[in-house]
């Protein structure tokens, strides 16, 4: 985006070059910080509305970064931060519970990093255009939508996803990632997202047993499409309720194995979110606090399960800037 | 497309045992009643035909199995990998059983022939916590797991 400023970090000279090219391409000033040292003197040397930087060793284990991270949203008063990192998303979850400024985790496996996500992160983060499927699929890719009305109607929301998958040619494990993420995803839309005028959770402490079936003004949507390297599956609700601090401890609480796993604060398991991001390869969510929740989950279809279950998973919650904000 | 089938539950006895088929998605709609009343008598549960087990599933699962009689011999058998997975994942999901035998699937680097193929627990254990050599039916080499083993096979670690 013209007029901003992006500095980007990463030791690794190809995945430089990359992200100089890509985010470039966006418009916006770019600085590639060459080593650690620089990138610890660029922080600080001019205003930036952006900095991605990578979470590895060394920049990971130097206290000065530490610091810096510890308090950057006082520090770098306006700027947005992304990280990316080799390292498995679940080590990273404990620093986002405690860094509600952090909310923004690329994966990096075997390239030398995604131009695609490099980009899309970027734009989002700078125009606050945060909401759609479409900016994670190829272009021209129609998703298909379902209209998430009625908890007795789940297993044919589920059917036409499963039908879809099937359709591509997805083997039988993928079709099984495709509807769990998929029968979650309906499950919150029913069950979590809906609020009370006060914004009290209104169906949440129902046991999924019992049947809801939502108001006009309630009603979700459930998407699915597919451009050959990814299957993407989304769920979109008029509510906004969810919280980077809602999703980072349930998470934080389930990839501990024992008797905390399951909560019994709800009337469901408390377990969801975790299974649909045991699902996934990509993880977005989009929220405009009080009017609408999206979340998106991208399976890469390019992968044997093996490579699946090895790579890290990117993680990203957007939340929209309040409207002064974004003005500035 | 035809619809992908849901739950069912089948409860026998054969030769002192109550055998115990269930097959299809674990879920909400789930009534896994006649597992958690049986009495005392050993118990095999296969669970071959399972498809799927939601985070509900999972709930009214571990609620089920924790009814069972302790004293009841408790053997789950021919477990898929949706089931693997569950076990790997969340504490409690056996109750008191044991994983007896289960399926992996198993990928060809050669041919890309894919199977499941079944294994018995106690021979992986016998071959340190690994699963033991499969050949590919079709090309007749090694295959391999298509999954990451030691993560696959953590409940054959975990129930030593």
């Amino acid at each position: 985006m013209r007029g901003k400023r992006i500095l980007f970090f990463d030791p690794d000279p190809r995945a430089r070059r990359v992200a100089e090219r890509a985010l470039a391409a966006t418009g916006s000033e770019v600085v590639s910080a060459p080593d650690h040292e620089g990138v610890l003197t660029a922080m600080d040397q001019a205003r930036w509305d952006l900095m991605m930087i990578s979470y590895d060793p060394p920049l990971r284990e130097d206290p000065r970064w530490t610091e810096r991270l510890e308090h950057f949203d006082a520090r770098y008063p306006g700027a947005k931060l992304v990280l990316h990192s080799t390292a498995p998303t679940e080590a990273n979850l404990p620093l986002m519970a405690t860094r509600p400024f952090l909310r923004n985790i690329i994966a990096k496996n075997d390239e030398p990093i995604e131009p695609d996500e490099l980009i899309i992160t970027a734009e989002k983060l700078l125009r606050q255009d945060l909401f759609g499927l479409g900016k994670y699929l190829l272009w021209g890719v129609e998703p298909y939508r379902v209209e998430i009305r009625d908890s007795r109607k789940k297993l044919d929301y589920l059917q036409e996803v499963a039908a879809y998958a099937l359709a591509l040619g997805c083997n039988e494990r993928v079709v099984e990632l495709v509807e769990t993420v998929a029968d979650e995803l309906v499950t919150n839309a029913i069950y979590n997202a809906p609020r009370t005028e006060d914004g009290e959770p209104k169906y949440a402490r129902l046991s999924r047993r019992e049947p809801v079936e939502l108001a006009d003004d309630e009603v979700g949507t459930l998407e699915f499409a597919c451009d050959g390297d990814y299957i993407a599956v989304a769920q979109i609700d008029p509510f906004g309720a969810l919280t980077q601090e809602t999703v980072v401890s349930y998470l934080n609480r389930c990839l501990v194995k024992g008797p905390e796993q399951l909560s019994e604060a709800s009337g469901g398991a408390g377990i969801g979110l975790y299974r649909v991001f045991q699902s996934l390869s990509k993880f977005v969510i989009n929220v405009e606090p009080g009017h609408r929740t999206e979340v998106i989950c991208l399976i890469d279809l390019r992968l044997t399960m093996k490579r699946f279950r090895q790579q890290a998973k990117s993680f990203h919650i957007f939340i929209q800037d309040p409207p002064a904000k974004r003005g500035a | 497309m035809a619809a992908r089938p849901t739950f069912s539950i089948e409860v026998a006895e054969r030769d002192g045992v109550d055998v115990v088929t269930i097959g299809g998605i674990i879920d909400e709609n789930a009534d896994l009643t006649p597992l958690s009343e049986l009495g005392v008598q050993p118990i095999e549960v296969n669970l071959r035909g399972v498809r799927r087990i939601n985070s509900f599933g999972v709930r009214t699962w571990i609620d089920a199995v924790r009814r069972i009689a302790q004293s009841a011999r408790l053997t789950f058998v021919q477990c898929p990998p949706p089931v693997v997975d569950q076990c790997n994942m969340v504490s409690g999901f056996l109750g008191h059983g044991a994983l007896t035998s289960f399926f992996a699937p198993m990928v060809c680097a050669e041919c890309d022939e894919q199977i499941d193929q079944l294994f018995e627990t106690a021979a992986c254990r016998a071959n340190g916590g690994k699963l033991p050599e499969t050949r590919c039916p079709r090309c007749g080499r090694p295959m391999e797991v298509d999954d990451l083993e030691e993560q696959y096979l953590l409940f054959v670690r975990d129930s030593r």
